[in-house]
């Protein structure tokens, strides 16, 4: 009986380690995932202030640019294809015009949003410089202003 | 003599003690496997967000200690080990080592750059102009990393018949810039063709007015419209070329062992997806900015012409066979100059930066 018992209580704790260490991997597993998706959303972060797609110059974002993209009938699924799914960006100016940019309201606004979607989300803001077309000098010389704006770039999931 | 009582609890306990046993050690063993992988898993992940991060910075980094993996070719590609497979979302050339060099270059087209990350191991590219085109061969060494003050090393040299001929630069391997500033039309006025036996890290780039049975790669001279033919020892057809990316993608990534598609497929692929949104997005850019230039400013006819171009790379791309047929590949490049001389236009008068 006591032999019976003492082998019982072994197979308890090789079982209790059993579990722990697989509880431990799953806890690490889900710290990676959320690792990466940080990573991801920062890298994105940086592709975003640094893609001809998106800037006049490393660092600064074209509002022109921003427009196009923001208007594009299928401009999620095309950004979708260069840079993956679930990802969104929002660029909006200190100063200035608050409205969302349209082809009929440019260059009078100063915010565009990019793939927004109403779910939880893992982003990062950062202040940039906005490039923004204020007509010309002498017809010819582009006439051009830098606003300050807040970049935000964010991955969707946890 | 013992009682069956004494017996029966001997092996019980025997029993159960292999039980135990048996179970340690199944899952030690697993658990020893799943960390091992999980490692693999980890390092293939760090390898693709350093070069993330190469992509976005443009500093080039060496990286060691790079995992086995599979690289399958498709949208998008895609690296894998044993235990995961990461997409990567912009355009890498990765060829397979343990050490690696990863370096971003660049195709300058003026009004658009296109970037991609160069992942490679100790590499001694080898050129066999048998027609002596060697502007054109200077301008493949560009496509190539710079390994200058980094390790591995890309080196460049020229396959002369039996002969290879790399200590070129004070009696040491040419790397990116010192190959590109030898004097090389005055050093090989003549090549013969490459028969030496060749080393295992070793790229030979052949150019030649025709390719029969091509080692390495081997490319004819392009035509007058920009357009040359591109072929590997791996596979029965060519292809068309028109830059000179496309001979380091193909040199660099040769043929997948999983699916029929190159490195230079891609390449191609990603270029497409790349400029057409951009020329769409460019497109729209001028159709908002054009409005605050008066009807008699000089820049009206630049931005006119610009905007047409885009139209007409818009619909280039749109096949998603382009780079597979000469009247799509000859209307590309003449669409690509054209918007480079509008964009220069453009630039020059002030009109845009």
């Amino acid at each position: 009986m006591e032999y019976i018992m003492m082998i019982f209580l072994i197979m308890v704790v090789v079982v209790g380690l059993i579990v722990l260490l697989t509880g431990y991997q799953i806890t690490r597993a889900a710290a990676d995932r959320s690792d990466r998706t940080q990573d991801r959303a920062l890298f994105l972060l940086k592709q975003v202030t640094t893609h001809p797609l998106f800037v006049s110059e490393e660092g600064v974002l074209d509002d022109a640019k921003l427009t196009a993209l923001a208007t594009l009938p299928d401009g999620c699924a095309r950004l979708e294809d260069l840079f993956g799914p679930d990802w969104f960006l929002e660029v909006e100016t200190l100063d200035g015009p608050g409205a969302a940019c349209a082809q009929t309201n440019y260059p009078a606004c100063g915010r565009w949003e990019l793939c927004k979607q109403d779910a939880r989300a893992v982003a990062y803001d950062l202040p940039v410089n906005v490039y923004r077309n204020a007509g010309t000098i002498l017809a010819r010389d582009v006439l051009a202003r830098r606003d300050l704006a807040i970049l935000t770039v964010g991955v969707y999931g946890r | 003599m013992q009682s069956v009582h004494e017996v029966f609890k001997l092996i019980f306990g025997v029993l159960a003690s292999i039980l135990i046993l048996g179970v340690i050690l199944t899952f030690v063993g697993n658990y020893g496997n799943a960390q091992e992988r999980s490692l693999e898993a980890a390092a293939l992940r760090n390898v693709i967000k350093s070069a993330g991060d190469v992509y976005v910075s443009g500093n080039g980094i060496p990286f060691r200690g790079v995992p086995n993996v599979t690289f399958l070719p498709g949208d998008p590609p895609t690296f894998r080990t044993p235990d995961a497979a990461v997409p990567v979302r912009f355009p890498l050339f990765f060829r397979g080592g343990e050490d690696l060099f990863l370096a971003r270059s660049r195709l300058d087209m003026g009004w658009w750059s296109f970037s991609y990350v160069t992942a490679t191991p100790r590499l001694r590219v080898l050129f066999s102009p048998v027609v002596g085109d060697w502007q054109q061969v200077r301008d493949i060494v560009s496509a190539f990393p710079d390994t200058e003050f980094f390790d591995p090393k890309v080196t460049f040299g020229v396959c002369d018949g039996t002969q290879l001929r790399e200590q070129l630069c004070t009696g040491q391997a040419c790397e990116q810039r010192g190959f590109r500033d030898l004097p090389l039309e005055g050093l090989f006025p003549a090549v013969a063709p490459c028969t030496a036996l060749l080393p295992a890290d070793a790229i030979l780039i052949t150019l030649s007015s025709s390719c029969p049975q091509p080692r390495g790669v081997c490319l004819t001279p392009p035509d007058a419209g920009g357009i040359g033919t591109l072929f590997s020892a791996d596979r029965a057809l060519g292809y068309y070329y028109k830059d000179p990316v496309d001979v380091a993608a193909l040199a660099i990534g040769g043929i997948s062992d999983v699916t029929e598609l190159t490195l230079f497929d891609v390449k191609n692929e990603q270029f497409r997806t790349e400029l057409r949104l951009a020329a769409e997005v460019l497109r729209t850019r001028i159709l908002l900015i054009t409005p605050s230039f008066p009807a008699i400013s000089p820049c009206r006819p630049d931005l006119a012409a610009f905007l047409g171009s885009l139209q007409g790379l818009e619909a280039i791309l749109g096949d998603e066979a382009y780079y597979e047929q000469y009247p799509s590949l000859q209307a590309l490049l003449s669409a690509l100059g054209d918007l480079r001389a509008a964009h220069e236009s453009l630039a020059a008068k002030g009109c845009d930066y």
